[in-house]
């Protein structure tokens, strides 16, 4: 059974989802939703996702949307297949769950903002607020101090191996790096930009931008 | 025998209550460690120990240190399946991936606006701090959008990710209890039909007012 993804294959959420799938090698099929038409806002689009936002997934008859929650299920369901993106005991999965509620809360919109100012708007012909752009920045420097501590104690988030905790910051951080010109955030900070040399050269991440760039 | 469940934080925090919410819900007995974020206690160097990113709550059971409300919340269900309600975070794979997507929605779409004004309409005054009104309009505006889509999905079943109460409504209470008993928007929820009737049973659950009382305590 393939895994239907409404959602364009370049947009954050979606990535999210992805590289989970491509990581336990999960078979899908991307249905592209067109966001500068406002597909995600049409009658059809809304019957997957109420909200009116990608992703959202169909699985057989099983529905589901919000990629966080997403790739908890198949991370769960193919536990044994590839590699274990949710930690083996329940504290090791509970820290997983701690530092995936971090890159929600702590990071996210911090870099969603950022990129909003620096890269989305001006690609729309529109002008971006520097200084919203600044104070995330602030915030995000900070941020990224915590993680720099957090990872001089472990390779990766919440221990010793890839999870979804780390999984869950792919998108993000490319879109810092390689759009919004905010590079020097990962790589003034030595465990940072370790981890993220490691995690970005993942082959299922590396096999999603390959996907992406066609 | 000490209990081996702590909880750092003020009751008054829609955070820390959410956690406490949930231990109540579960039957776990905690101790509850106060910590008075007007003296800046948690950007303390022995409470960054804990929860680096000065927030609350922070949580500990036994050896084990956790933070984020709903990780927290999540912990407490997997650690304790057997205790109180058994089904709080589901029984089984598609219960439990129906609970995470609406918790997500909280955390992702409910939780943003609902902070501002909450923050705006009932701490901001107290604080003294003057409100920022096109900052309010704006998340009234979202807030009610967002809830025409909760009316639809209350119209398909009893609780937001199915039939019986979840962590999924747990997590909405305690923003939106502010929002009706501080913030005098009771409105937006009272103005929907099927949100107001899901409102009116998840506020009236044992476990949320006994978390109402311990913030009433607490002040």
């Amino acid at each position: 059974m393939v895994v239907k993804v409404y959602g364009p294959i370049k947009a954050a959420c979606p990535q999210r989802v992805l590289s989970c799938l491509l990581e336990k090698d999960v078979d899908f099929q991307i249905l592209h939703i067109d966001l500068d038409a406002g597909d995600h806002k049409k009658p059809d689009f809304l019957l997957h996702q109420p909200f009116g936002q990608v992703p959202a997934i169909e699985d057989g008859d099983f529905k589901l949307f919000e990629s966080r929650a997403i790739i908890r299920y198949y991370a769960s369901k193919y536990e044994n297949r590839g590699p274990n993106l949710l930690g083996n005991t329940l504290e090791e999965r509970a820290l997983v769950d701690q530092w995936l509620e971090v890159e929600a809360h702590n990071f996210n919109d911090l870099v969603y903002n950022l990129v909003l100012q620096l890269v989305i708007l001006p690609r729309m012909g529109k002008q971006g607020d520097s200084a919203l752009a600044l104070t995330c920045q602030q915030k995000l420097e900070k941020v990224f101090d915590i993680y720099e501590q957090r990872l001089s104690a472990s390779a990766y988030l919440s221990g010793d191996s890839f999870t979804l905790a780390d999984l869950s910051h792919q998108p993000g951080i490319r879109y810092l790096v390689e759009d919004a010109g905010m590079g020097h955030l990962v790589s003034q900070r030595k465990h940072v930009n370790a981890w993220w040399d490691t995690i970005s050269n993942r082959p299922a991440w590396k096999k999603l931008m390959e996907l992406a760039s066609c | 025998m000490a209990t081996p469940v702590t909880v750092h934080g003020p009751p008054l925090s829609t955070a820390v209550s959410r956690v406490l919410a949930c231990l109540i819900e579960k039957d776990v007995p905690f101790q509850l460690i106060p910590v008075n974020m007007a003296k800046g206690e948690h950007k303390s160097p022995d409470f960054l120990k804990i929860q680096p990113f000065g927030q609350v709550p922070a949580f500990q059971d036994e050896a084990t240190s956790l933070f984020e409300s709903r990780a927290i919340c999540r912990y407490i269900c997997e650690k304790y399946p057997e205790k109180g309600n058994k089904g709080l975070y589901g029984t089984n794979p598609l219960a439990k991936a129906s609970i995470d997507q609406w918790v997500e929605a909280e955390g992702q779409s409910f939780n943003p606006p609902s902070s501002v004004l909450v923050f705006q309409l009932a701490f901001a005054p107290r604080m003294k701090l003057k409100q920022d009104q096109s900052l309010i309009s704006q998340n009234e505006t979202k807030l009610e959008k967002l809830l025409g889509v909760y009316e639809k999905r209350l119209g398909e079943s009893r609780f937001l990710a199915g039939d019986d109460f979840s962590l999924a409504d747990l997590s909405h209470l305690p923003n939106a209890h502010y929002l009706v008993n501080a913030a005098e928007r009771e409105e937006l929820f009272t103005s929907k039909k099927n949100v107001e009737r899901w409102w009116g049973e998840i506020s009236s659950r044992d476990s949320w007012k006994k978390v109402v009382d311990m913030q009433k305590q607490s002040t």
